[in-house]
């Protein structure tokens, strides 16, 4: 198994859009993992962005 | 003496019939024409029926009305309402005052003396305190901060305990994609915005009836957290839904 410790991450900014979410429109900057594969929004539990697989 | 209880209350000893000027807090009980009808506190019959007075007003912005808070000027046996207290607030305890501030409640239940208190706490806090038969049995704290506190009784009857409360948590759930057997996959959930000041202690949870895959939580910030989920069942895991918890105890 992979060591996911080691594992490169980047800094994004992501703002949720879905309306009346109380996080919407308003950006918030998270640490991820490069293999990331979504970023949900804890509010409203929608997907803010999707990357393609692999 | 006069006669009147309330006013002979006012009278100095020995026998000096020149009532003294006094202040007086009381409540409006009602208007009798151009005469409002005060109670002011503390005043009460042999049946401890309250006692009425009238007084005049005076400069006063806005008419009493009944059951505001006024302060009253007695003066030669004249009672004359000199301001209203904002019906919505009530002054326990002097503006710069360092001593103890309590408004207390009284009631008996059961035959014990329950008191329901009200303080200004000497650490920045504002406690809220149950006792019964003068011992103390639970306590609400809020902190200036924010920070809330419970004490509560103990069985024991050794005072009371401490159990602090959360300053702040979050909760929600994630639908994450199917994954085939051997793989791993990575995503992240964002916190509601400013609601943690510290890195909270996240907590998740499958709702999979056979998941077939372990989930955790990495990199947790203020921000948000990492969720990870991996599939070394052997076999392959269908989409799942996922609830998370994030907790922060202290500010």
């Amino acid at each position: 198994m992979e060591d996911e410790d080691e594992e490169q991450t980047k800094i994004i900014e992501v703002v949720c859009a879905t309306e009346g979410c109380s996080n919407a429109g308003i950006p918030i900057q998270l640490e991820v993992p490069e293999s990331i594969r979504a970023v949900f929004c804890g509010v409203c539990g929608q997907r803010i962005i999707e990357y393609d697989e692999g | 003496m006069t006669g009147n209880p309330l006013v002979d209350a006012f009278l100095p000893p020995g026998g000096n019939s020149t009532p003294p000027t006094n202040y007086r807090w009381g409540i409006v009980s009602g208007w009798d024409g151009n005469r409002c009808l005060v109670h002011l506190d503390g005043d009460f019959d042999s049946e401890d029926n309250p006692i009425i007075m009238p007084a005049a007003v005076q400069y006063v912005g806005s008419t009493p009305r009944t059951g505001d808070r006024v302060l009253v000027l007695i003066h030669h046996l004249r009672a004359t309402i000199l301001g209203v207290l904002s019906p919505s607030t009530s002054v326990i305890g002097p503006e710069g005052s360092t001593s103890e501030s309590v408004l207390r409640l009284n009631r008996v239940v059961s035959g014990s003396q329950l008191a329901y208190e009200f303080q200004a706490g000497a650490s920045e806090q504002a406690n809220i305190m149950v006792k019964k038969d003068d011992q103390t049995h639970s306590i609400f704290r809020v902190g200036r901060d924010g920070q809330l506190g419970v004490q509560t009784y103990t069985v024991s009857g050794s005072g009371s305990a401490t159990r602090p409360l959360p300053f702040a948590t979050a909760s929600g759930e994630v639908s994450v994609d199917l994954l085939s057997s051997g793989n791993y996959d990575t995503y992240s959930v964002t916190f509601p915005s400013g609601r943690f000041t510290k890195s909270p202690l996240v907590f998740v949870n499958t709702q999979g009836t056979v998941p077939r895959r372990t989930f955790g939580a990495t990199g947790t910030s203020t921000s948000g957290f990492t969720l990870r989920t991996a599939n070394y069942s052997g076999g392959n895991s269908g989409a799942q839904t996922v609830h998370w918890f994030a907790v922060q105890m202290e500010v």
